[in-house]
């Protein structure tokens, strides 16, 4: 199936050919004016009110096919039904647009399926949610109390939201990510000490058991490769020196421990274990 | 005749593929493609020039100061202007019609005062007023517009009155492309002492056109429709008038001397190009020139007016079709605004977009215009120098196919 015939559907056609509820009630209860400047699209809804019901409903106005027929196909969804679940419904059938939600519709709805492939489209996403987003506008109105409303759609039609807020990296590190970036800095940092004997560094032959960061103070919790290693005192100074010169750390503690004792073949990187001739 | 497969050659998007369709761009009076040799310079430029322009005494800013100012002597001559000096580089058309209505507008327009426009004006020649307008107590009139997308130029002389400080116009409507008979709207304007300015955006990339000739005091246009990059625009305007305008922006360049209070305005035409100008694009868009030149605007005109009738035949053999402005291709560029009967534009646009052929739908920043049309919207299809007859043929079929789609239901 082309993309052509995905978006003109045999259904979309026929609404726009022999659109329901076309024109103007003589008499209405409610008036909902809409408009897409960017395509020149216009679009009046006339609505009778039998208190919250919508006994009838009548769409007029000039536009493509996709806005005509969706009004078209909106005015026979909500014709008989509450504000509250025409409402609903116009909520939903945004979402199916807008946010790609699933169109989960009873039987008797199933006409507006056919709008679904819309969404493939982003530029003619705004022609299908004219006459609801008109509704919507006209119903709010109601309820201010308000006989009539008028909805324009946003000219910006094709082009992105720049509204939103920008995250920018900066404001990323803050959030999340943060404690893994700290956490990087001082692996790396680590990873400048150097055991003289093995002359490897600590992390990849395994000896930094544990790292716990806190508000600037870092402890380390690390083991040496004998109980009788003659560097011990070398080791634990290069630990503090190279994480003292990381800009954020306030505190370095170091914890020897000797459980469990240091295992190359479990503990150490597989580089390292290549290195030491483990494998 | 052009040469059109040759110079097809010199532009590479158009071997490219849409939705599995060879590209058709049949939407030129929107933007035009460029050709290698500008896209070449833009690149030769960055890699081997790049520098600001009219500062620095080192040789690659003395390089690229000079090849922009050869840029703005070529776009003179391309235009028939008599000094380089009366050429400005601006963003764009619209922002060179705003450097008037500002920094001529406000100096010459009054409470009570006229502008006389026209009602085929694009809302880059029309809002700039309606705002000098609404800010200074003055009122906008204008020249109607006839069945036949013609001005009704037997109004002209009535039009002209005592309070009309400016006439402006545009060479070619973007929608009818109806060419206007801006000279004789100049003689009658000039008699009574009135300034013309004439917007080129669309005739001056289509027409051999001569400032001179033409008479007219101020010429605006868009590099980016006469196949050079986007982001220049050109004002034209006597050389007397530019010297007694005051300057549109302040800041660097557009200054001779500065004190803490105070600045002396630069020569011409640096007062009014404040800031770093667009260096590269302007010397890219000298590429285009030079590419334009070589072709030959004469030529150009011929081979479009050629098109157009090609075209306009073909489209009027589809039943339900309506073409706006005149049918006379001698009368007429190569923008062609239609309707086709129960098709909307946007439909009709995205169906041919299928086929690959672009168009422009929609009301083409043109509203008045269409309001007395009776139309919201239109398609329209812009051809140029590198269009063929055969594209022409396949858009005439695509809207027959497009008419196709939508009978599905009307022959149930």
């Amino acid at each position: 199936m082309s993309l052509t015939d995905d978006l003109y559907r045999e259904i979309i056609l026929e609404h726009f050919k022999n659109p329901r509820n076309h024109g103007r009630l003589e008499r209405p209860d409610l008036t909902a004016q809409g408009a897409n400047p960017f395509c020149g699209d216009e679009l009046e809804l006339t609505l009778a009110l039998d208190g919250e019901r919508l006994r009838e409903i009548r769409a007029d106005g000039k536009g493509c096919s996709i806005s005509q027929a969706s009004a078209s196909m909106m005015t026979e969804a909500v014709k008989g039904k509450t504000l509250e679940e025409a409402q609903k419904l116009a909520h939903q059938f945004k979402a199916t647009m807008l946010e790609g939600a699933p169109m989960n519709l009873p039987p008797e709805l199933e006409d507006l399926e056919s709008l679904e492939g819309v969404k493939k489209y982003p530029v003619r996403i705004k022609c299908a949610i004219l006459s609801w987003n008109t509704l919507l506008e006209g119903i709010e109105a109601h309820r201010r109390g308000k006989p009539a409303a008028s909805h324009v759609e946003g000219e910006e039609g094709e082009r992105p939201d720049l509204t939103q807020q920008m995250t920018t990296p900066a404001a990323e590190q803050e959030k999340g990510p943060a404690a893994e970036g700290l956490e990087e800095q001082v692996q790396t940092a680590l990873k400048s000490v150097i055991d003289p004997e093995l002359n490897m560094n600590v992390v990849d032959l395994g000896l930094i058991y544990q790292t716990d960061i806190r508000e600037g103070r870092v402890r380390v919790v690390y083991t040496l490769t004998s109980p009788g290693c003659p560097l011990g005192p070398v080791i634990k100074g290069q630990v503090q020196s190279a994480l003292t010169r990381i800009p954020w750390v306030k505190e370095v503690q170091t914890d020897l421990v000797w459980t469990p004792p240091w295992d190359p073949h479990t503990m150490a990187s597989e580089e390292a274990k290549m290195e030491l001739g483990i494998w | 005749m052009l040469d059109v497969a040759r110079i097809r050659e010199d532009f590479p998007i158009l071997g490219r593929k849409v939705h599995g369709r060879p590209l058709v761009y049949l939407d030129n009076a929107a933007t035009s493609q460029k050709p290698l040799a500008v896209v070449e310079a833009l690149v030769e430029f960055y890699t081997r020039t790049n520098a600001n322009v009219h500062r620095g005494i080192h040789a690659l800013s003395e390089e690229a100061t000079a090849r922009f100012e050869e840029a703005r002597a070529k776009t003179g001559r391309f235009i028939g202007a008599p000094k380089p000096a009366t050429v400005i580089f601006t963003r764009n058309a619209t922002e060179a019609v705003n450097l008037v209505s500002h920094a001529w507008g406000r100096r010459h327009v009054g409470p009570g005062d006229e502008i006389l426009l026209t009602e085929m004006e694009h809302h880059s020649n029309l809002v700039p007023w309606q705002m000098l307008a609404q800010a200074q107590g003055a009122t906008l009139k204008f020249i109607p517009v006839t069945s036949d997308g013609q001005l009704a130029l037997e109004e002209l002389p009535r039009l002209l009155g005592g309070k009309t400080q400016l006439v402006s116009l545009t060479l070619m409507s973007n929608v009818l492309g109806t060419i206007n008979p801006v000279k004789e709207v100049v003689q009658q304007a000039h008699s009574k002492g009135i300034p013309v300015l004439v917007d080129g955006a669309q005739g001056v990339p289509h027409l051999p056109v001569n400032v001179l000739d033409l008479n007219c005091d101020f010429l605006a246009f868009s590099a980016h429709k006469m196949l050079g990059p986007t982001g220049v625009g050109v004002l034209y305007a006597k050389e007397a008038i530019l010297e007694e305008m005051d300057p549109f922006l302040g800041g660097g360049d557009m200054i001779r001397d500065v004190w803490l209070e105070k600045a002396v305005w630069n020569d011409l035409p640096w007062k009014f190009e404040a800031g770093t100008p667009n260096v590269a694009d302007v010397i890219a868009f000298g590429a285009a020139i030079d590419y334009l030149e070589r072709i030959g605007m004469e030529e150009i005109r011929r081979h479009e007016e050629a098109l157009t009738r090609h075209a306009i035949k073909l489209l009027r053999e589809i039943e339900g079709l309506t073409i706006y402005g005149p049918l006379d291709p001698a009368r007429r560029g190569a923008a062609i605004a239609f309707n086709v009967n129960g098709l909307h534009p946007h439909d009709l646009g995205q169906i041919l977009d299928e086929e690959g052929i672009a168009i422009r739908a929609g009301h083409h920043c043109c509203k008045p215009l269409m309001r007395k049309l009776g139309v919201v919207a239109a398609a329209r299809a812009s051809f140029y120098l590198y269009n063929t007859e055969e594209e022409a043929e396949l858009l005439a079929q695509a809207v027959s196919k497009a008419k196709g789609v939508f009978h599905v239901v009307s022959h149930r």
